[in-house]
């Protein structure tokens, strides 16, 4: 309907055209000239007017209507001239009828609405919800019983208008809904976020943000400059002028920036690293600010942290796992004969610290923990003995009896028992118990007044004739761990039935 | 070559030590130890022995050698460092002249280290 704007007005001589050449003498209303002089008039300043107006006449209300009327007719135009409103509008009779006959009557005065509902038939059998803002007024006719002669119509369709603005409503739900939900996407998300302008004000923040820096209302963030609040140190601890941060280079200059090793401050004082990438934020070429994601990286820092004690740790144990191998080399080659004694020796001293050392290695599944775990010495006792443990030659005969109460040793304390109890076994094997399938070795121990008390006792093994002339360099290890490491007492007893060794050392070096 | 000086070896590795020890007297000192803590190095100390000279590892079974290379450097004796780790920024501040080694360390460096000690520092000087 474009009849609604004053440059469009119609040619009133259309249905000014209409009107004069209908015969008129055929409808309810008779011939044009014996029509009421108030009825006149009306046809006469509704074809003057742009706006859509009709007049229903008479107690069947016959229909005339202007030009700008027509469209609201749709196919009813120009059949509906000069015929009764219940034949032009039979589907709108239950509504309007009523009121239209009160208005005839005089029993009411002019009714006026706005976007009035109609269900109409206007084009072929289609039904359409229309809507007008109609006014009905009394036509004062005083030939007329009531004084009132008929109903001037002024009806303005606003179905279109009424429809637009309704689809206007749902979009803006629409775009009310979207923006909650997109709200509600950043708000859930872990990563924190938050914008600036050119000038570094921040113009939006998600919950992740107001939580990490300890900001309880967005308000406090929201138009405020924030550099100087969480982001005023550098880690050295100087101060970070606002004119070298990154965030706000990229907001005033455009780009991009990552970095990871910084520090953010809560309002409370506290600081945590982060890491932050922040983009430009562009709109049609334009440069409207920057937008800042980070992450607490404290985490990290410290798994960073723990990989570096580790790697400390193995190296140290490494440099000094070729200190004790040296040892190992020069002080075998003090006492070897030849190459394969030798290497025998070196071998078997290699194999007692490895076995050791597997002992007590920590748990690498538990990674927050990289000192060495405590073993029992029951354990260690079963390792290092273990190549002689089914030597036997029936394989039935039990060579090794071990029994004391559960005691834990740590690792440098497991690392020298290792290499006595080495000693003990290898001398065991090449002159003792264990060079003959029948003999055999007890191991006892117990806690006894804070010492550690152990007792080799060897048995079955070739009958000894006296203590051997020379010192071995057995004994000389076991000498110096026990007495110079341990702080304790060692003796051997070279009993006729077999070597007995006692030994006995404060149980607190046992942890060490 | 180290004349019968009497050398000082705090060491906490057995194999490390006694190696150590077989050098010296190689080389003609008289070794005092080998001892493995800070408390049997210090008690070896209070017995007055004349030393010549020392070596210590920094890290042993009980704690670091701190304490033992005050009392050595209190007396004016002079210290070789051995240790797989760096030397504590403290042990360089209480013995600014001691000399430190990483482990491992080659016999031949330690003991010319030690006979040029003894050279200088010993009774004989």
């Amino acid at each position: 309907m474009t009849q609604h704007s004053f440059p469009d007005i119609p040619p009133t001589e259309k249905m000014a055209a209409l009107i004069g050449a209908k015969d008129w003498s055929k409808t309810v209303l008779g011939a044009a000239d014996t029509w009421s002089p108030s009825l006149t008039m009306l046809v006469n300043i509704i074809m003057a007017s742009g706006f859509p107006m009709a007049v229903r006449w008479g107690p069947e209300f016959v229909m005339i209507y202007n030009d700008g009327y027509r469209p609201i007719l749709g196919d009813k135009h120009p059949w509906a001239l000069g015929l009764p409103f219940a034949e032009v509008w039979p589907e709108v009779q239950p509504t309007l009828r009523p009121l239209h006959e009160a208005i005839l009557a005089g029993e009411r005065g002019a009714f006026f609405a706005e976007d009035l509902l109609l269900r109409i038939q206007r084009h072929g059998a289609e039904w359409e919800d229309a809507r007008f803002t109609i006014s009905y007024s009394p036509i004062p006719d005083a030939p007329a019983a009531t004084g009132v002669g008929g109903v001037l119509i002024t009806a303005v369709e606003t179905t279109n208008r009424v429809r637009t603005e309704e689809a206007l409503r749902a979009s803006e739900t629409a775009l009310r809904e979207r923006e909650a939900d997109l709200r509600l996407v950043l708000d859930s998300a872990t990563d924190a976020f938050y914008c600036v302008d050119t000038a570094g004000t921040t113009t939006m923040c998600n919950v992740a943000f107001l939580r990490m820096v300890g900001i309880e209302h967005e308000e406090q963030a929201i138009g405020k400059s924030l550099h100087g609040v969480v982001h005023h140190t550098h880690p050295d601890g100087s101060h970070y002028p606002a004119e070298e941060c990154p965030i706000y280079r990229v907001a005033r200059e455009g780009g991009f920036a990552h970095v990871d090793n910084e520090f953010f401050f809560r309002l409370d004082g506290s600081s945590f690293p982060v890491e932050y990438w922040v983009s430009a934020i562009m709109r049609q070429g334009e440069l409207q600010g920057a937008v800042c994601t980070f992450i607490d990286i404290t985490e990290r820092r410290r798994a960073q942290e723990q990989q570096k004690l580790l790697l400390g740790e193995l190296s140290h144990r490494v440099k000094n796992l070729f200190a004790v191998t040296d040892g190992v080399i020069s002080l075998s080659a003090r006492s070897a004969q030849t190459p394969v004694e030798l290497t025998k020796k070196i071998k078997g001293r290699l194999r007692a610290l490895a076995l050791a050392h597997e002992l007590i290695l920590p748990d690498l599944n538990r990674a927050d923990d990289a000192k060495p775990r405590p073993a029992s010495l029951d354990e260690l006792l079963r390792k290092i003995l273990s190549p002689y443990a089914d030597a036997s030659d029936t394989g039935e005969q039990c060579r090794l009896a071990l029994s004391g109460p559960e005691v834990w040793v740590g690792a440098r304390a497991m690392t020298n028992l290792a290499l006595i109890l080495h000693e003990f076994a290898t001398n065991a094997a090449k002159y003792g118990a264990l060079s003959v399938p029948q003999g055999g070795v007890e191991i006892t121990w117990l806690e006894r007044d804070n010492l550690l008390v152990l007792k080799w006792q060897e048995r079955g093994g070739p009958t000894l004739a006296a203590s051997p002339a020379t010192e071995g360099f057995g004994t000389v290890l076991s000498s110096h761990v026990v007495r110079g490491q341990f702080g304790g007492n060692l003796s051997y007893h070279w009993n006729p039935d077999g070597l007995m060794v006692d030994l006995s050392f404060p149980v607190e070096r046992l942890r060490d | 070559m180290l004349n019968h000086s009497a050398i000082l070896v705090v060491e906490d590795e057995p194999y490390i030590a006694l190696e150590l020890q077989a050098a010296i007297e190689e080389a003609g000192g008289e070794v005092v130890g080998p001892v493995g803590s800070v408390s049997a190095a210090l008690a070896l100390l209070q017995d007055c022995v004349e030393i010549a000279a020392a070596v210590l590892d920094v890290q042993l079974s009980d704690r670091e050698v701190t304490p033992v290379a005050q009392a050595l450097t209190a007396l004016g004796v002079p210290v070789v460092f051995q240790s797989a780790k760096n030397l504590p920024s403290d042990l360089k501040r209480h013995c600014p002249d001691a000399v430190f080694y990483k482990k491992p360390v080659a016999a031949e460096a330690l003991l010319e280290t030690l006979v040029e000690m003894t050279q200088r520092h010993g009774p004989s000087a």
